[in-house]
């Protein structure tokens, strides 16, 4: 087990910058899970760590050890990639003890150490087969046997249950938690699926352009988004944007009746800020349907275009002029398709984002006070 | 629907009917070029070695197995047949061996310059081998041959040979340059073997800890194996075809020991006027060809490209 210390990290390809300067500390037994759009710079970030990738500028150190210019073998790390890496010719039992035999372990050690890997992972009865005639999902357990025989300090991990259908992706997400629970060893995880990143890590570092746009707690990337990008990001179905005008009491729509009345704190927040445009940022279980006899005030009205039933849950697909907006309602709710409606912004809950920057207001006090 | 489920398969004929220019063009023109120009000449080779025939007179004697026979009891036939394949052993070795390290190398980006590298290891398979045996004729010459004043000047004189002039040696030095010119071949097959080989399967040995030498040998040689079969086939054809390098470099000599089948059907066919003896030694290159082609197709083709 180790921690990993990315400081001042840049990767060049020429002129071109993928990763301008990154700065990321992993503690010892930390679950990380870098998210992001493709072209984020995750990918690469990885596989810096793994010693795939040469580090242009900066300084990387697993377990206090500085490992910017060495090899990918003598880093004490192991990866897990997307299409499982695994020799197509070895049997199951040659690929997991690859590492072992390159490190002369004793035969009886190596195959002790490969029967407890195989029990755990539920491959002992495939040990003799070759990868080929293995479903997806044991191919995955046997690259991660590979990567756990060895006991690395750190664990990386590249989109390991893309290949996976959506029923064993669920499957292999509980189950690798479960795992990082029992061993504890530090991983790094990378991922495009949010879902994937809330569910699974202890710290989600979510990245755009090779930047960190917030490094946290899956709920308080949820809860407290630091700019729209996140906000946009994490979240199935995404949060909502909306633009309105602030006009020092409430927030209003030009030639429109829509107005929205602020709670005092925010009110506060946003004089403070100085801004009178704003994006105002819902999560759809916060677009609240109302019954159809509440008057207009105080609410905002959209159009249902499409009702999605998923049978826990409804999704409203809603348009407004130009507006678009998903709500997500009790799937018992009286709503149909083609119908006009009135939906409460639980204002509470709602995030105000800096027009031009995408910064979250609510958080910029907070930040300046340290 | 339940005529579409009903279609069956046209029947050759049903369908040369229907596709008259595609049946003439596609199929019936390149069957009668193979015909004329693969298939007449084996099966007159084949006919040819049952006859007595000086090449000039109008009739043939019918000899029967006889030529077969002889051949059997021929020891030039079988210092041949052996140059042959050891030709073809140094050349499984040399150059395909050489060529897959080289494909490796440029790969794995270990060799700098890659482009230049791979013109110059490949610009020898477009000559033609008499231009090449032509020019390390000069390269070796015992006189005045660079590569004797080369070994020389470095202090490596001790190593200078008469390549060939030595019969326990000529016939190497014939494929070593033969294998000079045979690389590039090789190479380039395995280039684009590797290029098909999941870069993940390199990155994953790397962080298990393999070095470049495992990564070829276990991770990328077992990959390449549907290229190494059609690599092997090509270096045993190329190796039993050998005949223009002989030809110009050492005529078989000294002492026959750098016969090759090919050469001794020449001298037989053309200097000893016995094409019937000739037809023969043709006939069993082929059977070698075809007895090795086959051996390949069931050792090394087998299930390589299940993987």
């Amino acid at each position: 087990m180790a921690q990993v210390s990315l400081t001042n990290i840049v990767k060049r390809y020429g002129a071109h910058v993928v990763v301008p300067n990154l700065d990321l500390e992993i503690a010892d037994g930390e679950f990380v899970v870098l998210v992001g759009p493709s072209g984020c710079g995750k990918t690469t970030t990885l596989q810096m760590i793994a010693g795939l990738e040469s580090i242009s500028g900066g300084t990387l150190r697993i377990g206090g050890r500085d490992v910017t210019h060495l090899p990918a073998k003598d880093r004490d790390i192991a990866m897990v990639f997307q299409s499982y890496a695994l020799f197509p010719h070895m049997t199951v039992r040659d690929n997991v003890n690859f590492g072992l035999r390159i490190r002369r372990t004793p035969a009886q050690k190596m195959e002790h150490i490969v029967a407890d890997v195989a029990e755990r992972l539920q491959i002992a009865a495939y040990l003799d087969r070759l990868p080929r005639a293995l479903s997806g999902g044991q191919r995955q357990r046997v690259a991660l046997a590979r990567a756990l025989v060895r006991r690395p300090g750190v664990f990386l991990m590249d989109e390991p249950l893309s290949n996976l259908d959506a029923k064993l992706r669920v499957e292999a997400r509980s189950f690798l938690s479960k795992m990082h629970h029992e061993l504890g060893i530090t991983t790094v995880y990378v991922t495009h699926d949010q879902s994937e990143a809330m569910t699974m890590g202890t710290r989600i570092v979510v990245m755009k352009d090779g930047i960190i746009q917030q490094a946290a707690p899956p709920l308080e990337v949820y809860r407290r988004p630091a700019n729209k990008f996140v906000a946009g990001f994490i979240g199935s179905p995404s949060m909502n944007f909306l633009e309105f005008v602030f006009d020092g009491a409430a927030l209003v729509r030009a030639n429109t009746a829509v107005r929205l009345e602020l709670p005092e704190a925010q009110r506060c927040m946003l004089r403070a800020a100085g801004q009178s445009r704003i994006t105002l940022g819902v999560r759809p279980e916060h677009l609240i349907l109302q019954p159809r006899e509440v008057s207009e005030s105080g609410t905002i009205g959209f159009q249902i275009d499409v009702c999605q039933h998923l049978g826990n849950e409804t999704l409203l697909d809603l348009a407004e002029g130009a507006f678009r907006a998903i709500a997500r309602v009790h799937p018992e709710e009286d709503a149909s398709e083609g119908e006009r409606r009135q939906f409460r912004i639980d204002m509470e809950r709602a995030h105000f984002f800096h027009v031009d920057t995408g910064e979250n207001l609510s958080l910029a006090p907070q930040r300046n006070g340290g | 629907m339940s005529e579409l489920l009903q279609t069956r398969q046209p029947s050759l004929f049903e369908f040369a009917r229907a596709h008259v220019l595609a049946t003439i063009f596609g199929v019936v023109m390149p069957l009668v070029v193979f015909a004329v120009f693969v298939g007449y000449p084996i099966v007159y080779t084949v006919v040819l070695s049952l006859y007595e025939w000086n090449g000039m007179t109008p009739t043939k004697t019918f000899v029967g197995l006889a030529n077969y026979q002889y051949m059997l009891q021929d020891r030039y036939f079988y210092t041949a047949l052996f140059n042959n394949l050891k030709w073809l052993a140094v050349t499984l070795v040399f150059p395909v061996c050489l060529g897959l390290v080289i494909a490796y190398g440029l790969r794995a980006k270990i060799l700098p310059f890659p482009t230049l590298v791979r013109t110059v290891i490949f610009f020898p398979v477009t000559m033609s081998l008499i231009s090449v045996g032509l020019m390390f004729l000069l390269i070796l010459n015992p006189l005045f041959g660079a590569f004797d004043t080369l070994l020389q000047s470095i202090g490596l004189g001790g190593l200078v040979m008469e390549w060939f002039g030595d019969y326990r040696i000529a016939l190497y030095t014939l494929t070593v340059v033969s294998g000079w010119a045979f690389t590039g071949m090789p190479m380039i097959f395995y280039f684009a073997g590797l290029g098909d080989v999941p870069k993940d399967t390199f990155d994953a040995a790397r962080i298990e800890g393999a070095g470049h030498a495992r990564m070829l040998i276990q991770v990328a040689v077992p990959q390449l194996r549907p290229v190494t079969a059609v690599v092997v086939m090509l270096t045993i054809f190329e190796s039993l075809r050998a005949f223009d390098l002989i030809a110009v470099m050492t005529k078989g000599a000294p002492f026959g020991t750098t016969n090759v089948l090919g050469y001794l059907v020449y001298l037989e066919s053309f200097w000893n006027s016995r094409f019937g003896y000739g037809a023969a030694l043709s006939v069993a290159i082929l059977a070698v060809s075809v007895g090795l082609a086959t051996l390949v197709t069931r050792t090394l083709m087998k299930g390589a490209f299940d993987v």
